[in-house]
């Protein structure tokens, strides 16, 4: 009878209490195995001390249990989603991050799952931002193309209308009444006359 | 064109006020631009055997007499003396110690040195003259130095040769916006005076064009 109570107590992995009956009861069968088997069991089932023992190791057992019980009870389990903004405090602060963060709170999610998230948060702004720097560059270049592009015209432009109006012969009076800034501006022109020997 | 002409083309190219009278020309500038504008003469006209700076003296030689003050202001170019032309050499000592040979002439010491002969003689010289200035009244002398000289280069190219040979030389400085085009006129007016002064046509510049 009691060999079967101890045999079908074969798992030590249940509760503590059952832990330390066990490794007790086991303790008695090897003793038992040993020597006088029942009868000893018996004088040992009937020791006083014995049972004195199991019967304080069981009241410890429960002790502990309840203080453990009550511990729990007294700290509250905490969200993920504020041991995430405690690891990285202001982060769904910004404006665009709040919009997933308040999606995100309809999910029983992780704090794995909120930092992976999180990261995608992070590839995706700063994939926004290279994309961004990446246009602003391709615009500028186009601009500077067609900064370029004009100024040729109006070179064209110029020069056509040079050729167009051969009449148009500077003098040394007017070249030498001519500002710092009037000369740049029509020294090509001048040059090619020098050149021609149209300047008189 | 006269010099205060010069002076205010070149106060007019390199953008300075321009004066009415020559008293106004009191400023370090213009001093400098006066200074400037003798130097381009003289190196203009003293660059080149020109045909207007030929001139003519005569000299009289005594009898017995082998050396005589040089009055000729300039380069001689012919010596001839009674009718004979006379070369030049540079060994003043054949004429010092007495044995020069005929038709050669030599100087030393701003004397024209002569071979000896009993008989007077006249030469006539043929020069080029170091006075490259003239004043109103057609006077030659070195330096303009008052408003009305003016410059013996003739009148088409005096005036471009001075005043952008000026302006070079004030700026000196070819990345000056106008120095190209001052380049460029000062060289198209030494171009042109050299070939309008040639008298003879065998002397006149030739172009070559020649195809490779």
């Amino acid at each position: 009878m009691q060999n079967q109570q101890f045999s079908g107590i074969s798992s030590s992995a249940v509760t503590p209490q059952i832990n330390y009956q066990n490794i007790l009861q086991q303790l008695l069968l090897s003793l038992a195995a040993n020597a006088q088997k029942e009868q000893l069991v018996q004088q040992l089932g009937n020791n006083k001390q014995i049972q004195q023992l199991i019967s304080a190791i069981n009241e410890t057992n429960k002790v502990n249990q309840t203080s453990n019980a009550v511990s729990q009870a007294q700290v509250p389990a905490q969200n993920p989603l504020e041991i995430f903004n405690q690891e990285n405090p202001g982060f769904f602060d910004k404006s665009a991050r709040v919009d997933v963060l308040n999606y995100i709170r309809n999910f029983d999610m992780d704090k794995d799952e909120i930092s992976k998230i999180a990261k995608m948060i992070e590839t995706l702004e700063n994939s926004a931002i290279d994309g961004y720097l990446k246009q602003t560059a391709h615009d500028k270049t186009l601009n500077d193309e067609n900064a370029a592009a004009k100024s040729k015209l109006t070179a064209y432009a110029q020069n056509s209308a040079i050729d167009g109006n051969n009449n148009k012969v500077f003098t040394r009076e007017e070249i030498g009444k001519m500002s710092g800034d009037e000369f740049v501006k029509n020294e090509k022109l001048i040059m090619e006359q020098v050149r021609q020997g149209l300047i008189k | 064109m006269n010099f205060l002409d010069i002076i205010n083309k070149c106060l007019l190219e390199l953008n300075y006020r321009q004066v009415n009278a020559f008293s106004e020309l009191v400023k370090n500038d213009h001093k400098r631009i006066k200074t400037i504008i003798n130097i381009v003469n003289q190196e203009i006209c003293t660059a080149n055997n020109w045909n207007f700076l030929l001139r003519k003296a005569d000299i009289f030689i005594p009898a017995n007499t082998t050396e005589i003050d040089n009055t000729v202001n300039g380069r001689i170019l012919y010596m001839l003396v009674d009718g004979k032309k006379y070369h030049y050499v540079d060994d003043a000592e054949l004429f010092l110690s007495g044995n020069a040979k005929d038709n050669i002439y030599s100087s030393c010491a701003d004397k024209l040195l002569f071979p000896k002969s009993p008989k007077q003689r006249n030469a006539q010289v043929v020069y080029y003259t170091k006075n490259c200035v003239k004043d109103a009244q057609g006077n030659e002398k070195t330096e303009m130095t008052v408003q009305t000289d003016s410059s013996i280069i003739p009148a088409p190219f005096a005036e471009q040769l001075l005043t952008y040979g000026t302006c070079l030389r004030l700026k000196a400085n070819p990345s000056y916006i106008r120095f190209s085009y001052w380049m460029s006129m000062y060289k198209e007016a030494l171009a042109n005076l050299k070939s309008t002064s040639s008298i003879d046509s065998k002397d006149a510049p030739v172009v070559r064009l020649l195809r490779q």
